[in-house]
């Protein structure tokens, strides 16, 4: 092993206490950046997947990025697309409840605490999708006021065929009659109102408007499929995206919103710790100047002191690293374990194992060891006099006579003071010129910037003779 | 041809009226295998004159030789090269790494020069043995005595074979018996291993050991004394010493 990598393991195991919380600065941030973007993409796949069962019928679906409604003229370009067989618009938005809105009875629990809303053109719909309607009717063009919903929400509700479901829009209160019934849901998500597109876009106050466009393909193999959604996709720009989704977009949005900001949380997360380590580390370089300049003495390149400090930034940000990413794992399995049956029971979702991208390790490396090397150099940036160009002198002469200096006369600075003046009186034996003193003294004032006071003033020496161990 | 050739060396601290002069003048020649003490009050330059010869600072104005290499005229890293292959240091303070052992610590100037680890342990160990620290090898300095971490500290600055030893206060935290010990073994580094060594101290006793004494006074060269060999044996060199102190003083 080379004198950096010595020195470093040493240094960090002479130092436990200290050299566990940096770790643990590094491991924290790294444990919730992976962990969080283990789980997270987990609920999403399962999500994605769940969702391409029971839409089978369906290629592909086009929505913006942000979940956002687009104009409705965009499925046409879609159309437009060679290999694109049939597309379907669709407005679906989320409809959240008033508490005890449907039953009207604080004692009991809600039966639903939102509604996805989904407006869709019904000859397109028709053409893309198989709807068994199990009593009544399907919706028809021009219907108004019109809606199927699934047999197990008219349970849920207490209503059937006939009956009218009132829901709360953005254009006010607004009752529907259900004039179809659909099998009971099993997907995940909130339970659907189906009305016909200009229904929709009229309750949402969202007029030419959809967020969605479902398209089937003509071509049966994988790579003529791929080309046609590299075709949509150059149509459409690259504020759109595919996805296999066919229903619950908002839901999906708010998955990868909630990954995002759990990413930031992780990264402020290894910022918080760097700053820690930053801290740490001014320190570790003041409290370790004669060993510096010691080993400037003897022959030390600064290329070898900033290689100790780099050895010992790497090594602290490597272990705590894959710490990080074992616990991170961890992370994700106990917040998979933990969630899975509520949400298999909730919204018919099978969550599955923590996802692992290489992407993912890579990136949790480079930040988790990046953030120990960079703020741990970065500290010692300041003070890059003492660390590559210090003179050995002022080294030599700091350890031979390294006192703090409580300085008791009031003109003199109040602040316990290094410098090297040792007077006959204070330390037996040892003889330094003014005139060296006052040369560390103003080196420690550069890269300290502490108040160094020499002079007339008294001071007490506070025994510290030899320095600050290590 | 001198070891150490340094010739009209002033050193200023600061500059216009905060300016002060530590070293004023100085000339003076070391030669290979000579024991010389640097002694004089407190402030008259002797620190600053030794550690000038070492290369750890840059006089204002003047010249310092090693080996034919003018200090003043080196860059960084040769200066560097040269205190790492050329010049052992030993502070009053020990300054050993704390997190090394007395191995390691000793192998430190070598290990820094490239030797591979298991010849600079090699040769760490042999000389801690002969200076008596055999059976300290793996003791870290905090599991030494002072005056075994002296030890360790003059291993450490024979290690690489250099031809000067610069010693400032090397006794100066050691207690009487050890502070002997110590300046027995550095009158070995220059009797049996041919070193030179220039020792800065205050201990009269101490500066008996040397074969010249110079005297700084001020920042500039006083007085200079050639001891009889073994003059440190009867108290006589130390009685001389501290008389031309006392007369110093005065």
């Amino acid at each position: 092993m080379n004198i950096q990598l010595t020195l470093a393991a040493r240094y960090l195991r002479g130092r436990k206490l200290r050299t566990a919380l940096t770790t643990l600065a590094i491991f924290f941030g790294v444990l919730v950046l992976f962990g969080m973007n283990t789980l997270l993409p987990a609920f999403t796949r399962a999500f994605q997947g769940n969702i391409l069962a029971a839409a089978g019928q369906v290629d592909a679906t086009v929505t913006l990025k942000t979940g956002d409604a687009f104009d409705a003229a965009v499925a046409d370009r879609v159309a437009g697309v060679e290999g694109v067989r049939a597309v379907s618009r669709l407005l679906d938005r989320t409809i959240n409840l008033p508490v005890d809105y449907l039953d009207n009875d604080p004692a009991l629990p809600d039966p639903a605490t939102a509604l996805s809303l989904v407006g869709l053109d019904v000859a397109q719909a028709t053409a893309l999708h198989a709807y068994q309607v199990s009593d009544g009717r399907f919706l028809e063009a021009g219907d108004t006021d019109a809606t199927v919903i699934s047999r197990s929400l008219a349970e849920l509700l207490g209503l059937g065929v006939g009956d009218g479901l009132t829901l709360p829009t953005p254009t006010g209160e607004q009752t529907l009659t259900i004039v179809g019934l659909l099998p009971p849901r099993t997907q995940l998500g909130d339970e659907e109102v189906l009305v016909t597109l200009p229904q929709a876009q009229a309750m949402l106050a969202m007029p030419g408007l959809i967020n969605a466009v479902e398209t089937n393909f003509e071509p049966v193999n994988e790579a003529e499929r791929a080309a046609v959604e590299d075709a949509i996709l150059a149509e459409l720009g690259d504020t759109f995206q595919l996805g296999a989704l066919s229903s619950n977009i908002e839901l999906l949005a708010n998955l990868t919103v909630a990954q995002g900001i759990f990413t930031l949380l992780g990264v402020l997360a290894l910022l918080m710790g760097g700053f820690i380590i930053f801290n740490t580390f001014r320190t570790v370089v003041t409290e370790r100047r004669r060993d510096i300049g010691m080993l400037r003495t003897l022959g030390a390149s600064r290329r070898t002191i900033l290689g100790t400090f780099l050895a010992e930034g790497l090594i602290q940000g490597v272990v705590g690293t894959a710490l990080g990413l074992l616990g991170g794992y961890g992370l994700g399995w106990l917040g998979v374990t933990a969630l899975a049956p509520l949400m298999s029971r909730m919204i018919h979702l099978d969550i599955g194992a923590p996802v692992v991208s290489p992407a993912l390790v890579i990136g949790s490396v480079i930040v988790g060891v990046g953030v120990r090397l960079v703020s741990g150099m970065s500290s010692s940036w300041p003070m890059r006099n003492t660390l590559s160009r210090l003179m050995p002198l002022a080294a030599a002469m700091r350890s031979a006579g390294t006192s703090y200096l409580t300085a008791i006369e009031p003109n003199v600075s109040p602040w316990a003071t290094t410098c090297t003046t040792c007077t006959g009186a204070g330390v037996p034996g040892v003889s330094v010129t003014p005139a060296v003193a006052s040369a560390v003294a103003s080196d420690a004032a550069e890269s300290d910037g502490a108040a160094v006071s020499i002079g007339s003033g008294v001071a007490v020496a506070v025994a510290v003779a030899g320095g600050a161990s290590a | 041809m001198s070891l150490i050739s340094a010739v009209n060396l002033n050193k200023v601290y600061g500059s216009g009226d905060t300016a002060v002069t530590a070293l004023k003048g100085v000339s003076l020649q070391v030669e290979p295998g000579e024991f010389m003490a640097i002694m004089g009050p407190s402030g008259c330059g002797k620190s600053t004159l030794l550690h000038l010869l070492g290369g750890l600072d840059r006089p204002t104005s003047g010249t310092v030789m090693i080996d034919g290499h003018n200090l003043s005229d080196l860059p960084d890293n040769k200066l560097t090269e040269i205190r790492r292959r050329r010049i052992g240091f030993i502070f009053q303070f020990f300054n050993l790494i704390p997190v090394l052992n007395a191995v390691e610590n000793t192998a430190l100037p070598i290990t820094l020069d490239g030797v591979r680890p298991g010849e600079a342990k090699a040769r760490a160990t042999e000389w801690l043995r002969k200076i008596g620290l055999g059976d300290r090898l793996d003791h870290r300095p905090d599991q030494l005595s002072g005056g075994q971490q002296q030890r360790v500290a003059v291993a450490r600055a024979l290690v690489a074979d250099p031809a000067l030893i610069l010693a400032d206060e090397p006794t100066g935290n050691l207690d009487t018996r050890a502070s002997e010990e110590i300046a027995a073994l550095l009158r070995q580094v220059a009797n049996e291993w041919g070193r030179a060594v220039v020792i800065v101290t205050h201990d009269p006793r101490i500066a008996a050991y040397a074969d010249r004494i110079i005297f700084l006074k001020d920042g500039a060269i006083v007085d200079q004394t050639v001891l009889e060999p073994r003059s440190y044996d009867n108290g006589q060199g130390a009685e001389m010493v501290a008389g031309k102190l006392q007369a110093m003083g005065d």
